[in-house]
């Protein structure tokens, strides 16, 4: 403060102008204090000489000041100048002096004053300085200022606001301002005054027009300044239409490129060189089961399993480094779980061309994925099917005449795929000589019109050993029918076929068998006829020799004998015919089992009911009840069908003898759901213990003195069923029942009856 | 019923005995022949002037069998009419076709009872010598069984 005060206290000593006096005639000086103050000189003793005075000029400016004097003092003119002295400081001061020359008694002398201007000097030029810089300001600026008074008339534009809004200086200056803002644009322009009048400053962005008319759309920031009591606006106009029209295009570039993500059938996503989504579009977000704002601005660990993220780092590292595309497949654990993703990352690059992060493509090829693997499986499979059946398949194709192996068959071969590559010569050096023209012609012949090989042919194995290949192949055509490829399998079956000679000799050898056992069974059954035969008519001529002459012998001799003697003879008579009966009851026998059968529709009701009434007019007087049910029928040889039912009746007939009644069924019966033919009887039964001897031939359950009979009927009787197919068997209880169960064929003959 | 005839070709003696008792028990008053083979049975019917009114043909014989008797029989004009019964004891069912096949008048087994055996003759006797009408049904008859 102390120092401010005397800093004031010297500008104003300074400040104050210094009289003082020249004699011209001795040239020396008289001043008061105050210009020696000024001019630093000492007020010694005597008067300085003018000289001490010039010496304090500044060298510069000494000479002019020397001249300047010496001719007011001539001339008689006013004296003024200004010049700078030098302190012995060396500090420069700037001095305005005046003077006048006086005559007096005492001679001429210049009466004159000087002041310390230094202070004023110093403010013009720092004032001009400023008005330099404040000009080159203006002009160098490369917005457009506008300064206006309070009213909004233009009172300076610079260069730049020529150049923008194509006035001249001169036309722009006293222009009112809203000249230069389009129309619409005006109660903006007005809210910026008002903002501008009441806080001071503004920033808008409107439109404003050029001279030719031009909309220009320009970022203004506006001042108020006070000047004294007056107002001036002051404003920087910055042209932004080119701005704008980068932002537009900007925008719309975001669009175009926003469209393309969202619309692509991928997820897309773009990710900077620190590994963090910049952008994603819909379809990526949604397989995180996140919205894309979600994505942007996290890293791939913020969103990826760890090992996933680790993956995802370093392949994007890959793409950086190499600045290349890379396609991979990856894994992605999606929200719904994990898939298997088709990826390409593609370097991406900035406006500048430097590489800025990583564009990457995913598209879900899980599904894809699982059919390929299904394929391979599938295809593996085949290999080993392949392997295990000795197989292996081949393709001709018939434009190019290359030949495709499958592993298979270079094993069948032993050949190597990778040193074997299958032509038609090379196929044809491999099976032997005196085949080819043979394989050959087949070939032709397949490719001409039949379209099909199949052929066993004999190779070479690269062992050494021969091996026996089925072929077999079939001709593909085109859409138009043009033969296009030959495809085919080989199937080595040496093995198979060496099984099937084995076989073949071996059928040989038991067809010569079967032919040399079906020789000795015919002439078995040969002499099994001539044996029928001789029984037939050999055995029974004895028989009715003992039988005929031992009733001759009762005829004519028989009042000789007594009766023991008659009833021998009798007795003789009675083995023969029962003899005789046996003898046709086998050769029924044999005849059932020898001849062919001649199946047809039979009613075997009918037969039953014939039956019957000869059973009864055989013997009349019998209280015997048939009950037959009607309309019965069976596929069944006609002949052995009456025997059969002959056989089982008179069974019947005869097992009844004494009831009363007596009653004879024929009718259906069912049995673990299937239906039989029954003929049952209330007759003398028999022992179910007993029942497997009861189709034995010569096998009789009863005495031969109660009934009569062969014991051939039921043998013959279960002869003819299972020459039918059919099934028999008998149910019975002692004194009570017997029933025989019966069917003609494997079928159901019981439905068919019931068709019927 | 003088002056008839039946030729028994019959090489079984028991036979014979048995189909002459047959004969005499239902009082046959003809003539009554017997060839004990086929050949002779031929070469008498070929060679005599008065051809039986039956002749019971036995079909096991020695020489020519019966059935080649009767195809000789029916070949030949002399004797191609003449009532032949076949009496057998073959029942098979070739013998009865065959028999049946040359022409012959009527198929039947011997039985072997008595009875029976005796019956049978009777009515063959009766049908054949005495009635001589031919029925031609008979041999429908017969193949049935």
């Amino acid at each position: 403060m102390r120092q401010n005060e005397a800093r004031l206290k010297e500008a104003r000593q300074i400040a104050t102008p210094g009289d003082w006096e020249l004699e011209i005639s001795n040239g020396t000086l008289h001043g008061s204090a105050q210009f020696y103050r000024i001019f630093a000189l000492d007020p010694g003793p005597a008067d300085p000489p003018l000289s001490a005075l010039l010496t304090r000029v500044h060298a510069e400016d000494r000479e002019r000041v020397t001249e300047r004097l010496a001719a007011a003092c001539h001339e008689d003119d006013p004296w003024r100048d200004e010049f700078r002295l030098k302190r012995d400081d060396g500090t420069v001061r700037f001095i305005h002096a005046e003077g006048q020359v006086e005559r007096s008694d005492s001679g001429l002398r210049l009466v004159a004053f000087a002041q310390d201007v230094t202070a004023t000097v110093e403010a013009q030029r720092q004032l001009a300085a400023s008005e330099a810089k404040y000009r080159n300001l203006m002009e160098s600026a490369s917005d457009a200022i506008l300064l206006t008074d309070s009213s909004g008339h233009l009172l300076e534009a610079n260069a730049r606001a020529v150049a923008l809004f194509g006035y001249s200086e001169e036309e722009l200056l006293g222009m009112h301002a809203s000249a230069l803002h389009a129309p619409e644009d005006r109660a903006n322009v007005a809210h910026a005054f008002a903002e501008m009048a009441s806080k001071g400053r503004t920033v808008i962005e409107h439109i404003m027009l050029t001279r030719d008319g031009h909309r220009l759309a320009v970022e203004a920031s506006g001042s108020q300044v006070r000047i004294g009591d007056e107002l001036f606006y002051v404003g920087l106009f910055r042209d932004i239409s080119e701005r704008k029209r980068r932002e537009q295009e900007l925008r719309e570039r975001e669009h175009k490129y926003r469209t393309l993500m969202e619309s692509l059938p991928q997820a897309v996503a773009l990710k900077d060189r620190n590994a963090i989504y910049l952008s994603c579009n819909l379809n990526f977000a949604a397989l995180l089961g996140l919205a894309p704002e979600e994505v942007v601005g996290r890293s791939v660990e913020q969103l990826h399993p760890a090992h996933l993220a680790q993956q995802y780092r370093q392949g994007d590292r890959e793409v950086l480094q190499r600045a290349t595309t890379l396609v991979a497949e990856q894994e992605f654990a999606a929200r719904d779980g994990t898939r298997v993703m088709q990826v390409v990352s593609a370097p991406y690059r900035n406006d500048a061309g430097e590489l800025v992060g990583v564009l990457t493509v995913l598209w879900d090829v899980t599904a894809h994925k699982w059919a390929e693997e299904a394929l391979h499986s599938s295809e593996f499979h085949l290999a080993e099917a392949e392997y295990i059946a000795h197989l292996g398949s081949w393709e001709y194709d018939i434009e190019s005449g290359g030949i495709r192996w499958s592993d298979g068959l270079y094993r069948i071969f032993g050949l190597d795929p990778s040193r074997f590559h299958p032509t038609v010569e090379g196929v044809l050096e491999l099976v032997p000589l005196l085949s080819r023209q043979h394989l050959k012609e087949i070939l032709q012949r397949a490719l001409a019109d039949s379209g099909e090989i199949q052929l066993n042919q004999w190779i070479t194995h690269t062992d050494g050993t021969t091996r026996v290949l089925h072929l077999r192949g079939s001709l593909v055509r085109d859409e138009e029918g043009r033969p296009r490829r030959l495809l085919g399998i080989a199937q080595d079956i040496t093995e198979r076929d060496l099984i099937e000679r084995e076989l073949r000799q071996y059928r040989d050898n038991l067809e010569r068998l079967v032919e040399e056992r079906t020789e000795e069974l015919n002439a078995a059954n040969r002499e099994l006829e001539a044996f029928s035969y001789s029984v037939s008519h050999d055995l029974r001529g004895p028989l009715r020799a003992i039988n005929g002459f031992s009733q001759a012998l009762v005829e004519d001799c028989g009042e000789r004998l007594d009766d023991l003697g008659r009833d021998y003879l009798e007795r003789i008579a009675r083995a023969s015919r029962h003899m005789s009966e046996l003898i046709d009851g086998l050769l029924v026998l044999s005849r059932v089992i020898r001849r062919e059968l001649t199946i047809g529709e039979v009613n075997l009701s009918e037969i039953a009911e014939e039956i019957a009434r000869r059973l009864q007019s055989g013997e009349e007087g019998r209280p015997v009840t048939f009950r037959i049910q009607p309309n019965l029928t069976a596929r069944a040889d006609g002949n052995m069908a009456r025997l059969l039912m002959e056989n089982l009746l008179g069974n019947a007939w005869k097992f009844t003898a004494g009831r009363d009644p007596a009653v004879i069924e024929f009718g259906r019966t069912q049995h673990q759901g299937r239906d039989y033919f029954c003929v049952r009887d209330n007759g003398v039964g028999f022992d179910m213990r007993f029942v497997d001897k009861l189709f034995q031939p010569f096998q009789r359950l009863h005495a031969a003195d109660r009934f009569e009979g062969t014991g051939i009927g039921l043998a013959t009787v279960r002869r003819i069923i299972q020459r039918h197919g059919g099934e028999v068997w008998a149910e019975g209880e002692v004194e009570q029942f017997a029933a025989i169960h019966f069917s003609l064929s494997a079928q159901s003959e019981g439905t068919r009856a019931t068709a019927e | 019923m003088q002056n008839t005839a039946i030729l028994l070709v019959e090489d079984d003696k028991n036979d014979e005995e048995l189909i002459l008792r047959a004969l005499r028990a239902c009082e046959f008053m003809g003539e009554t022949k017997v060839a004990r083979d086929g050949q002779e049975a031929i070469d008498h019917l070929f060679s005599t002037e008065s051809p039986p009114n039956l002749i019971i043909l036995d079909l096991k014989l020695p020489k020519l069998g019966g059935l080649e008797v009767l195809q000789a029989l029916r070949l030949e004009n002399k004797t191609r009419l003449i009532p032949v019964v076949v009496f057998t004891s073959s029942i098979e069912q070739t013998d009865v076709l065959a028999s049946y096949d040359l022409g012959v008048n009527s198929y039947v087994r011997k039985p072997v009872d008595y009875k029976e055996f005796n019956e049978s003759i009777r009515l063959l006797v009766k049908y054949w010598v005495e009635l001589n009408v031919p029925m031609p049904e008979e041999r429908h008859h017969m193949t049935c069984h």
